[in-house]
């Protein structure tokens, strides 16, 4: 039979008060006997004594006389209220003239016995007789002492409140003490206890009771102990014990996470197989010791290439498995992938030559489960290896072209401007008045000896993602000032445009080359048009502001291209040193109302800030009349010439 | 919890009450006689207003009694006159409560003999009095007024009570000393008053409460609401006096005629101001301060 501390304490509690209020009990009806027993003593003491001393007192003095005595006893007993002396039926002397009754049947008498406390309630008189001899004559008196109720009654229950006091209620006052003691201080932690043992997620204040208190403590360790354990073997059974980094489990758990996410975002996800190439060389060749540092620090460089929401985890052997979720596009999962590469070649300074292969599947065109999705990559792997190793190779084959696609051009953009295959065209910007030639936009083409004129949309965005940018810009600004200072030397006066890719625009030499290059060519910098696209708000304003404070030092003008079609807004145009607009083709080639409203907007704002706007892609003559109408200065289009090079370019500055 | 709690402040709370209940001090006791000025404390007792306050009057039949029972720890306070303040005062630190009356007569000389008769009288005189009480200052007041020698007198020891007895008609020139209302108890037709407080003696009798003064420090509430209970008793002595007189009879025994002549004796002292209360005790050689 189990039972509660509570309950127990009870019990113990009410076994022990009871025993006590059994003693006590006996012991408070005794004392209230003794109590009552005192008062009758008492009061027939002092009647006995009245009785001696008036028999003696009345021999020789009169019953009036004998007053003093009577209220001396009243004055000493508070138990007496008044003293009656009867002769018969008539009171001779009284204390109080409102007792002069004879005593009722209730009256005790001096030979009392039995249960003084039962008498005691009832009793209202208490008399005995005397007898004085005075003069040879005997005379008969009853003496009565009439009791005070209210004393004796007053007497009793002082008692009856003691008992209470002291049985009932400090027994009560112990045992709610004694209660609140035991659940404030030991079940209440008891339970507090019994709860962390069974869910360790709040840890119990101190406890006053120490032993209590040490197996708080002992519990608070034992737990920390074992969630340290849980931990560790957590860790464990997630981490490759070589490398450090995950392993397939984590893998596993990870990519189900991560999965629901790229579900809801309908995002993808890029699975890397990676293999290391001859690693059984290595192992073999400078024993496993080096096979396995090796492959730790395989694991730590692509760990340290990686971002926060990807993964990379041993899988087995010398393989690896990295998901990659926070690429912006297939040119920078290729540049990842490139660098992971040659982070891994690095290492062969320490070792032998170390190059990987990996195969690449992308969620969710290639699978939508992680074993589908290594699968695909392992077969990727599998061509990459084929195809000659140090390479990754895509599971999907348009990927795979616009791999090599990609490669290929990168390789020969470079090559390229060695070989000297690109060429500046020009189109002319006409006033729309009267179609007049004031300037011309540079345009760079590209003579591919195998593709043959390659347009700028292939190339610009690989060499703006390769960075050859900004060797292709500078080639591009030096050729146009170029050409600009030979028209010059012709007689001709026109401005030129030069587009700035952004990264060109951003880099740190830039302002000086322009300044450089103005000063070689000795161009008029006022006619030198710097065309920027709207994306370079993206970057930092206060660059941006800087670059663009910089380049009007020079003297250039800073033109805002294909204005309308990205991230600038009026503030840019109020706040930035911006000269020239020019309206997106887009604009000029929408006929509806809206766009013709639009169309006016632009023209009347850039009247209204004191920029120059241009028109873009004109190409009718109507779109030129609208223009017209709209007072915008200058145009250009195909409806007066399509990009040219510079030798047909020429007929303009004869014309 | 809060249940646990709850009963255990109610609990505290009533053990905290019992054990104070329990604690409570026994009645203040005052012992008086039946003096027409303790009446108010007569009328008080009857009408139950002195065990609202917890004081009990215990009655004495002289003022030397009331001497005895405070001696012997039998009362914590008393009514008497200066004779009783000075006695005690030897032994007890005593101070005056309040001042009740000052006899106009209350106090008187009987005699069997006109004054002239004592003064020219041969024999000697019997002096029946109260030795140890007041009485003794009005018969050293007497005898001083009207030149009678100490050794022309016996002096006797009587209790008031027993003044009674004295009335029969007696040889000797008899004089009594005797105050109201046993003053009724001797026969006017043997005995005619030839001088009283208010007649022929230069001597300021009062009747106050005396008590130690810690006594009075230590229960000055309830003595505080005696002495408004006491005015209280006086207004309805003085503004209704039958139904004054028909509480008290039962502890007098006078008739209402006797009662009325007795109050006329007296003059009541309780709404003198503070200095005239100075002023009363300093009379009466009573060292002028009121504890209360």
């Amino acid at each position: 039979m189990k039972i509660t501390i509570f309950k127990l304490v009870i019990i113990v509690t009410i076994a022990i008060s009871s025993i006590f209020y059994v003693i006590f009990f006996v012991n408070h009806m005794y004392q209230k006997e003794q109590s009552s027993k005192i008062i009758i003593q008492t009061v027939n003491n002092d009647m006995t004594e009245l009785e001696l001393i008036l028999s003696q007192h009345l021999i020789k003095n009169t019953m009036a006389s004998s007053r003093l005595y009577l209220d001396r006893k009243i004055a000493t007993n508070n138990f007496i209220k008044a003293i009656s002396i009867f002769e018969g039926n008539n009171a001779v002397l009284s204390t109080n003239q409102k007792y002069k009754y004879l005593p009722s049947t209730n009256c005790l008498n001096d030979n009392q016995k039995g249960c003084y406390y039962d008498f005691i309630k009832d009793a209202t008189e208490i008399s005995t007789e005397m007898v004085v001899r005075k003069d040879n004559k005997k005379s008969k008196y009853k003496i009565v002492l009439y009791i005070d109720k209210n004393a004796t009654e007053e007497a009793i229950s002082k008692s009856n409140s003691l008992f209470f006091s002291a049985l009932v209620l400090i027994p009560t006052v112990f045992m709610l003490l004694v209660f609140l003691i035991t659940k404030s201080m030991i079940v209440g932690p008891l339970k507090r206890l019994q709860l962390f043992s069974k869910s360790q997620d709040r840890i119990p204040s101190e406890m006053v009771i120490l032993e209590l208190d040490e197996v708080r403590e002992g519990l608070i360790k034992s737990f920390a102990k074992i969630e340290d354990e849980k931990q560790d073997m957590y860790k464990m059974l997630r981490t490759d014990q070589l490398s450090g980094i995950a392993n397939r489990t984590f893998l596993e758990e990870w990519f189900k996470e991560r999965e629901t996410y790229a579900q809801e975002m309908s995002s993808t996800m890029a699975v890397l197989f990676l293999d290391l190439d001859n690693f059984k060389t290595v192992n073999d060749s400078l024993g496993h010791n080096v096979g396995d540092d090796l492959l730790r620090d395989v694991a730590l460089n692509i760990k340290s290439l990686l971002r926060k929401n990807d993964v990379v985890a041993r899988i087995g052997g010398d393989e690896f498995v990295i998901v990659l979720s926070d690429y912006r596009d297939d040119s920078h999962l290729m540049e990842i992938l490139d660098r992971i590469q040659s982070s891994i070649e690095l290492l062969s300074h320490k070792h032998e030559l170390i190059t990987s292969s990996i195969g690449v599947a992308i969620y969710p065109n290639d699978g939508v489960d992680l074993i589908t999705l290594m699968k695909n990559a392992d077969m990727a792997l599998h061509q990459s290896k084929q195809n000659g190793k140090n390479q990754y190779c895509f599971f999907a084959s348009s990927l795979n072209d616009k791999l090599q696609d990609f490669i290929e051009l990168s390789s020969d953009l470079k090559k390229g401007l060695t070989r000297q295959e690109f060429e500046l065209y020009y189109q002319p910007q006409n006033k729309v008045t009267d179609r007049s030639v004031i300037g011309a936009e540079a345009l760079i083409r590209w003579h591919h000896p195998k593709r043959g004129l390659v347009p700028p949309d292939l190339f610009i965005g690989i060499a703006e993602d390769s960075g050859f940018i900004i060797e292709l810009g500078k080639w591009i600004i030096e050729a146009a000032f170029r050409q600009k200072r030979e028209w010059e030397d012709f007689g001709s006066n026109i401005n030129i445009s030069i587009n700035i890719g952004v990264k060109q625009l951003l880099d740190v030499n830039f302002v000086k080359y322009v300044a450089e290059m103005l000063e070689k060519y000795e161009i008029n910098a006022g006619q030198v048009h710097l065309e920027i696209t709207e994306y370079i708000f993206l970057s930092s304003k206060k660059d941006t502001f800087k670059i663009f404070t910089e380049l009007k030092k020079t003297g250039v003008k800073i033109s805002l291209d294909d204005f309308g079609t990205g991230y600038s807004s009026l503030s840019y145009l109020a706040n930035f040193p911006i000269d020239i607009v020019k309206i997106d083709k887009s604009f000029v080639n929408d006929n509806s109302r809206k766009g013709l409203n639009f169309l006016e907007a632009i023209i009347k704002m850039g009247d209204a800030l004191d920029l120059e706007v241009v028109a873009e892609g004109v190409e009718t003559d109507i779109q030129l009349k609208c223009l017209q109408t709209n007072h915008c200065q200058t145009f250009q289009g195909y409806l007066i010439s399509k990009p040219v090079p510079a030798k047909e370019f020429q007929k303009f500055l004869t014309k | 919890m809060y249940i646990l709690v709850l009963l255990f402040i109610i609990s505290f709370s009533a053990l905290i009450v019992f054990s104070v209940k329990m604690q409570k001090e026994d009645k203040l006791k005052i012992a008086i006689t039946t003096w027409i000025g303790y009446t108010p404390l007569i009328y008080a007792d009857e009408k139950g207003w002195l065990s609202d306050i917890d004081v009990k009057i215990v009655y004495m039949s002289s003022l030397s009694e009331n001497v005895f029972l405070y001696k012997s720890r039998g009362a914590d306070a008393f009514g008497g006159t200066q004779y009783e303040y000075k006695l005690l005062n030897k032994k007890f630190d005593l101070c005056p409560v309040l001042l009740l009356n000052k006899s106009f007569g209350g106090d008187k000389i009987l005699s069997n003999r006109t004054l002239e008769e004592l003064k020219k009288s041969q024999k000697k005189i019997d002096i029946f009095l109260e030795i140890d009480s007041v009485n003794s200052l009005l018969l050293e007041a007497f005898l001083q007024k009207y030149k009678i020698s100490q050794k022309n007198v016996n002096i006797i020891n009587i209790n008031q009570t027993s003044i009674i007895d004295l009335n029969i008609k007696r040889d000797e020139p008899t004089i009594i000393i005797t105050y109201s209302p046993y003053d009724t108890l001797v026969n006017k037709t043997l005995y005619s008053e030839v001088a009283s407080t208010k007649n022929g003696l230069s001597i300021s009798v009062i009747d106050g409460i005396f008590a130690e003064e810690d006594t009075i420090l230590d229960r000055k509430e309830q003595f505080e609401k005696l002495k408004k209970i006491i005015d209280m008793a006086i207004y309805e002595a003085e503004n209704n006096p039958k139904e004054f007189y028909s509480v008290i009879k039962y502890r007098t025994d006078i008739s209402y005629e006797e009662f009325m002549q007795s109050k006329e004796s007296i003059k009541w002292l309780n709404e003198l101001k503070k200095e005239d209360t100075l002023k009363e005790l300093v009379n009466v050689n009573i060292p002028p301060r009121i504890c209360l």
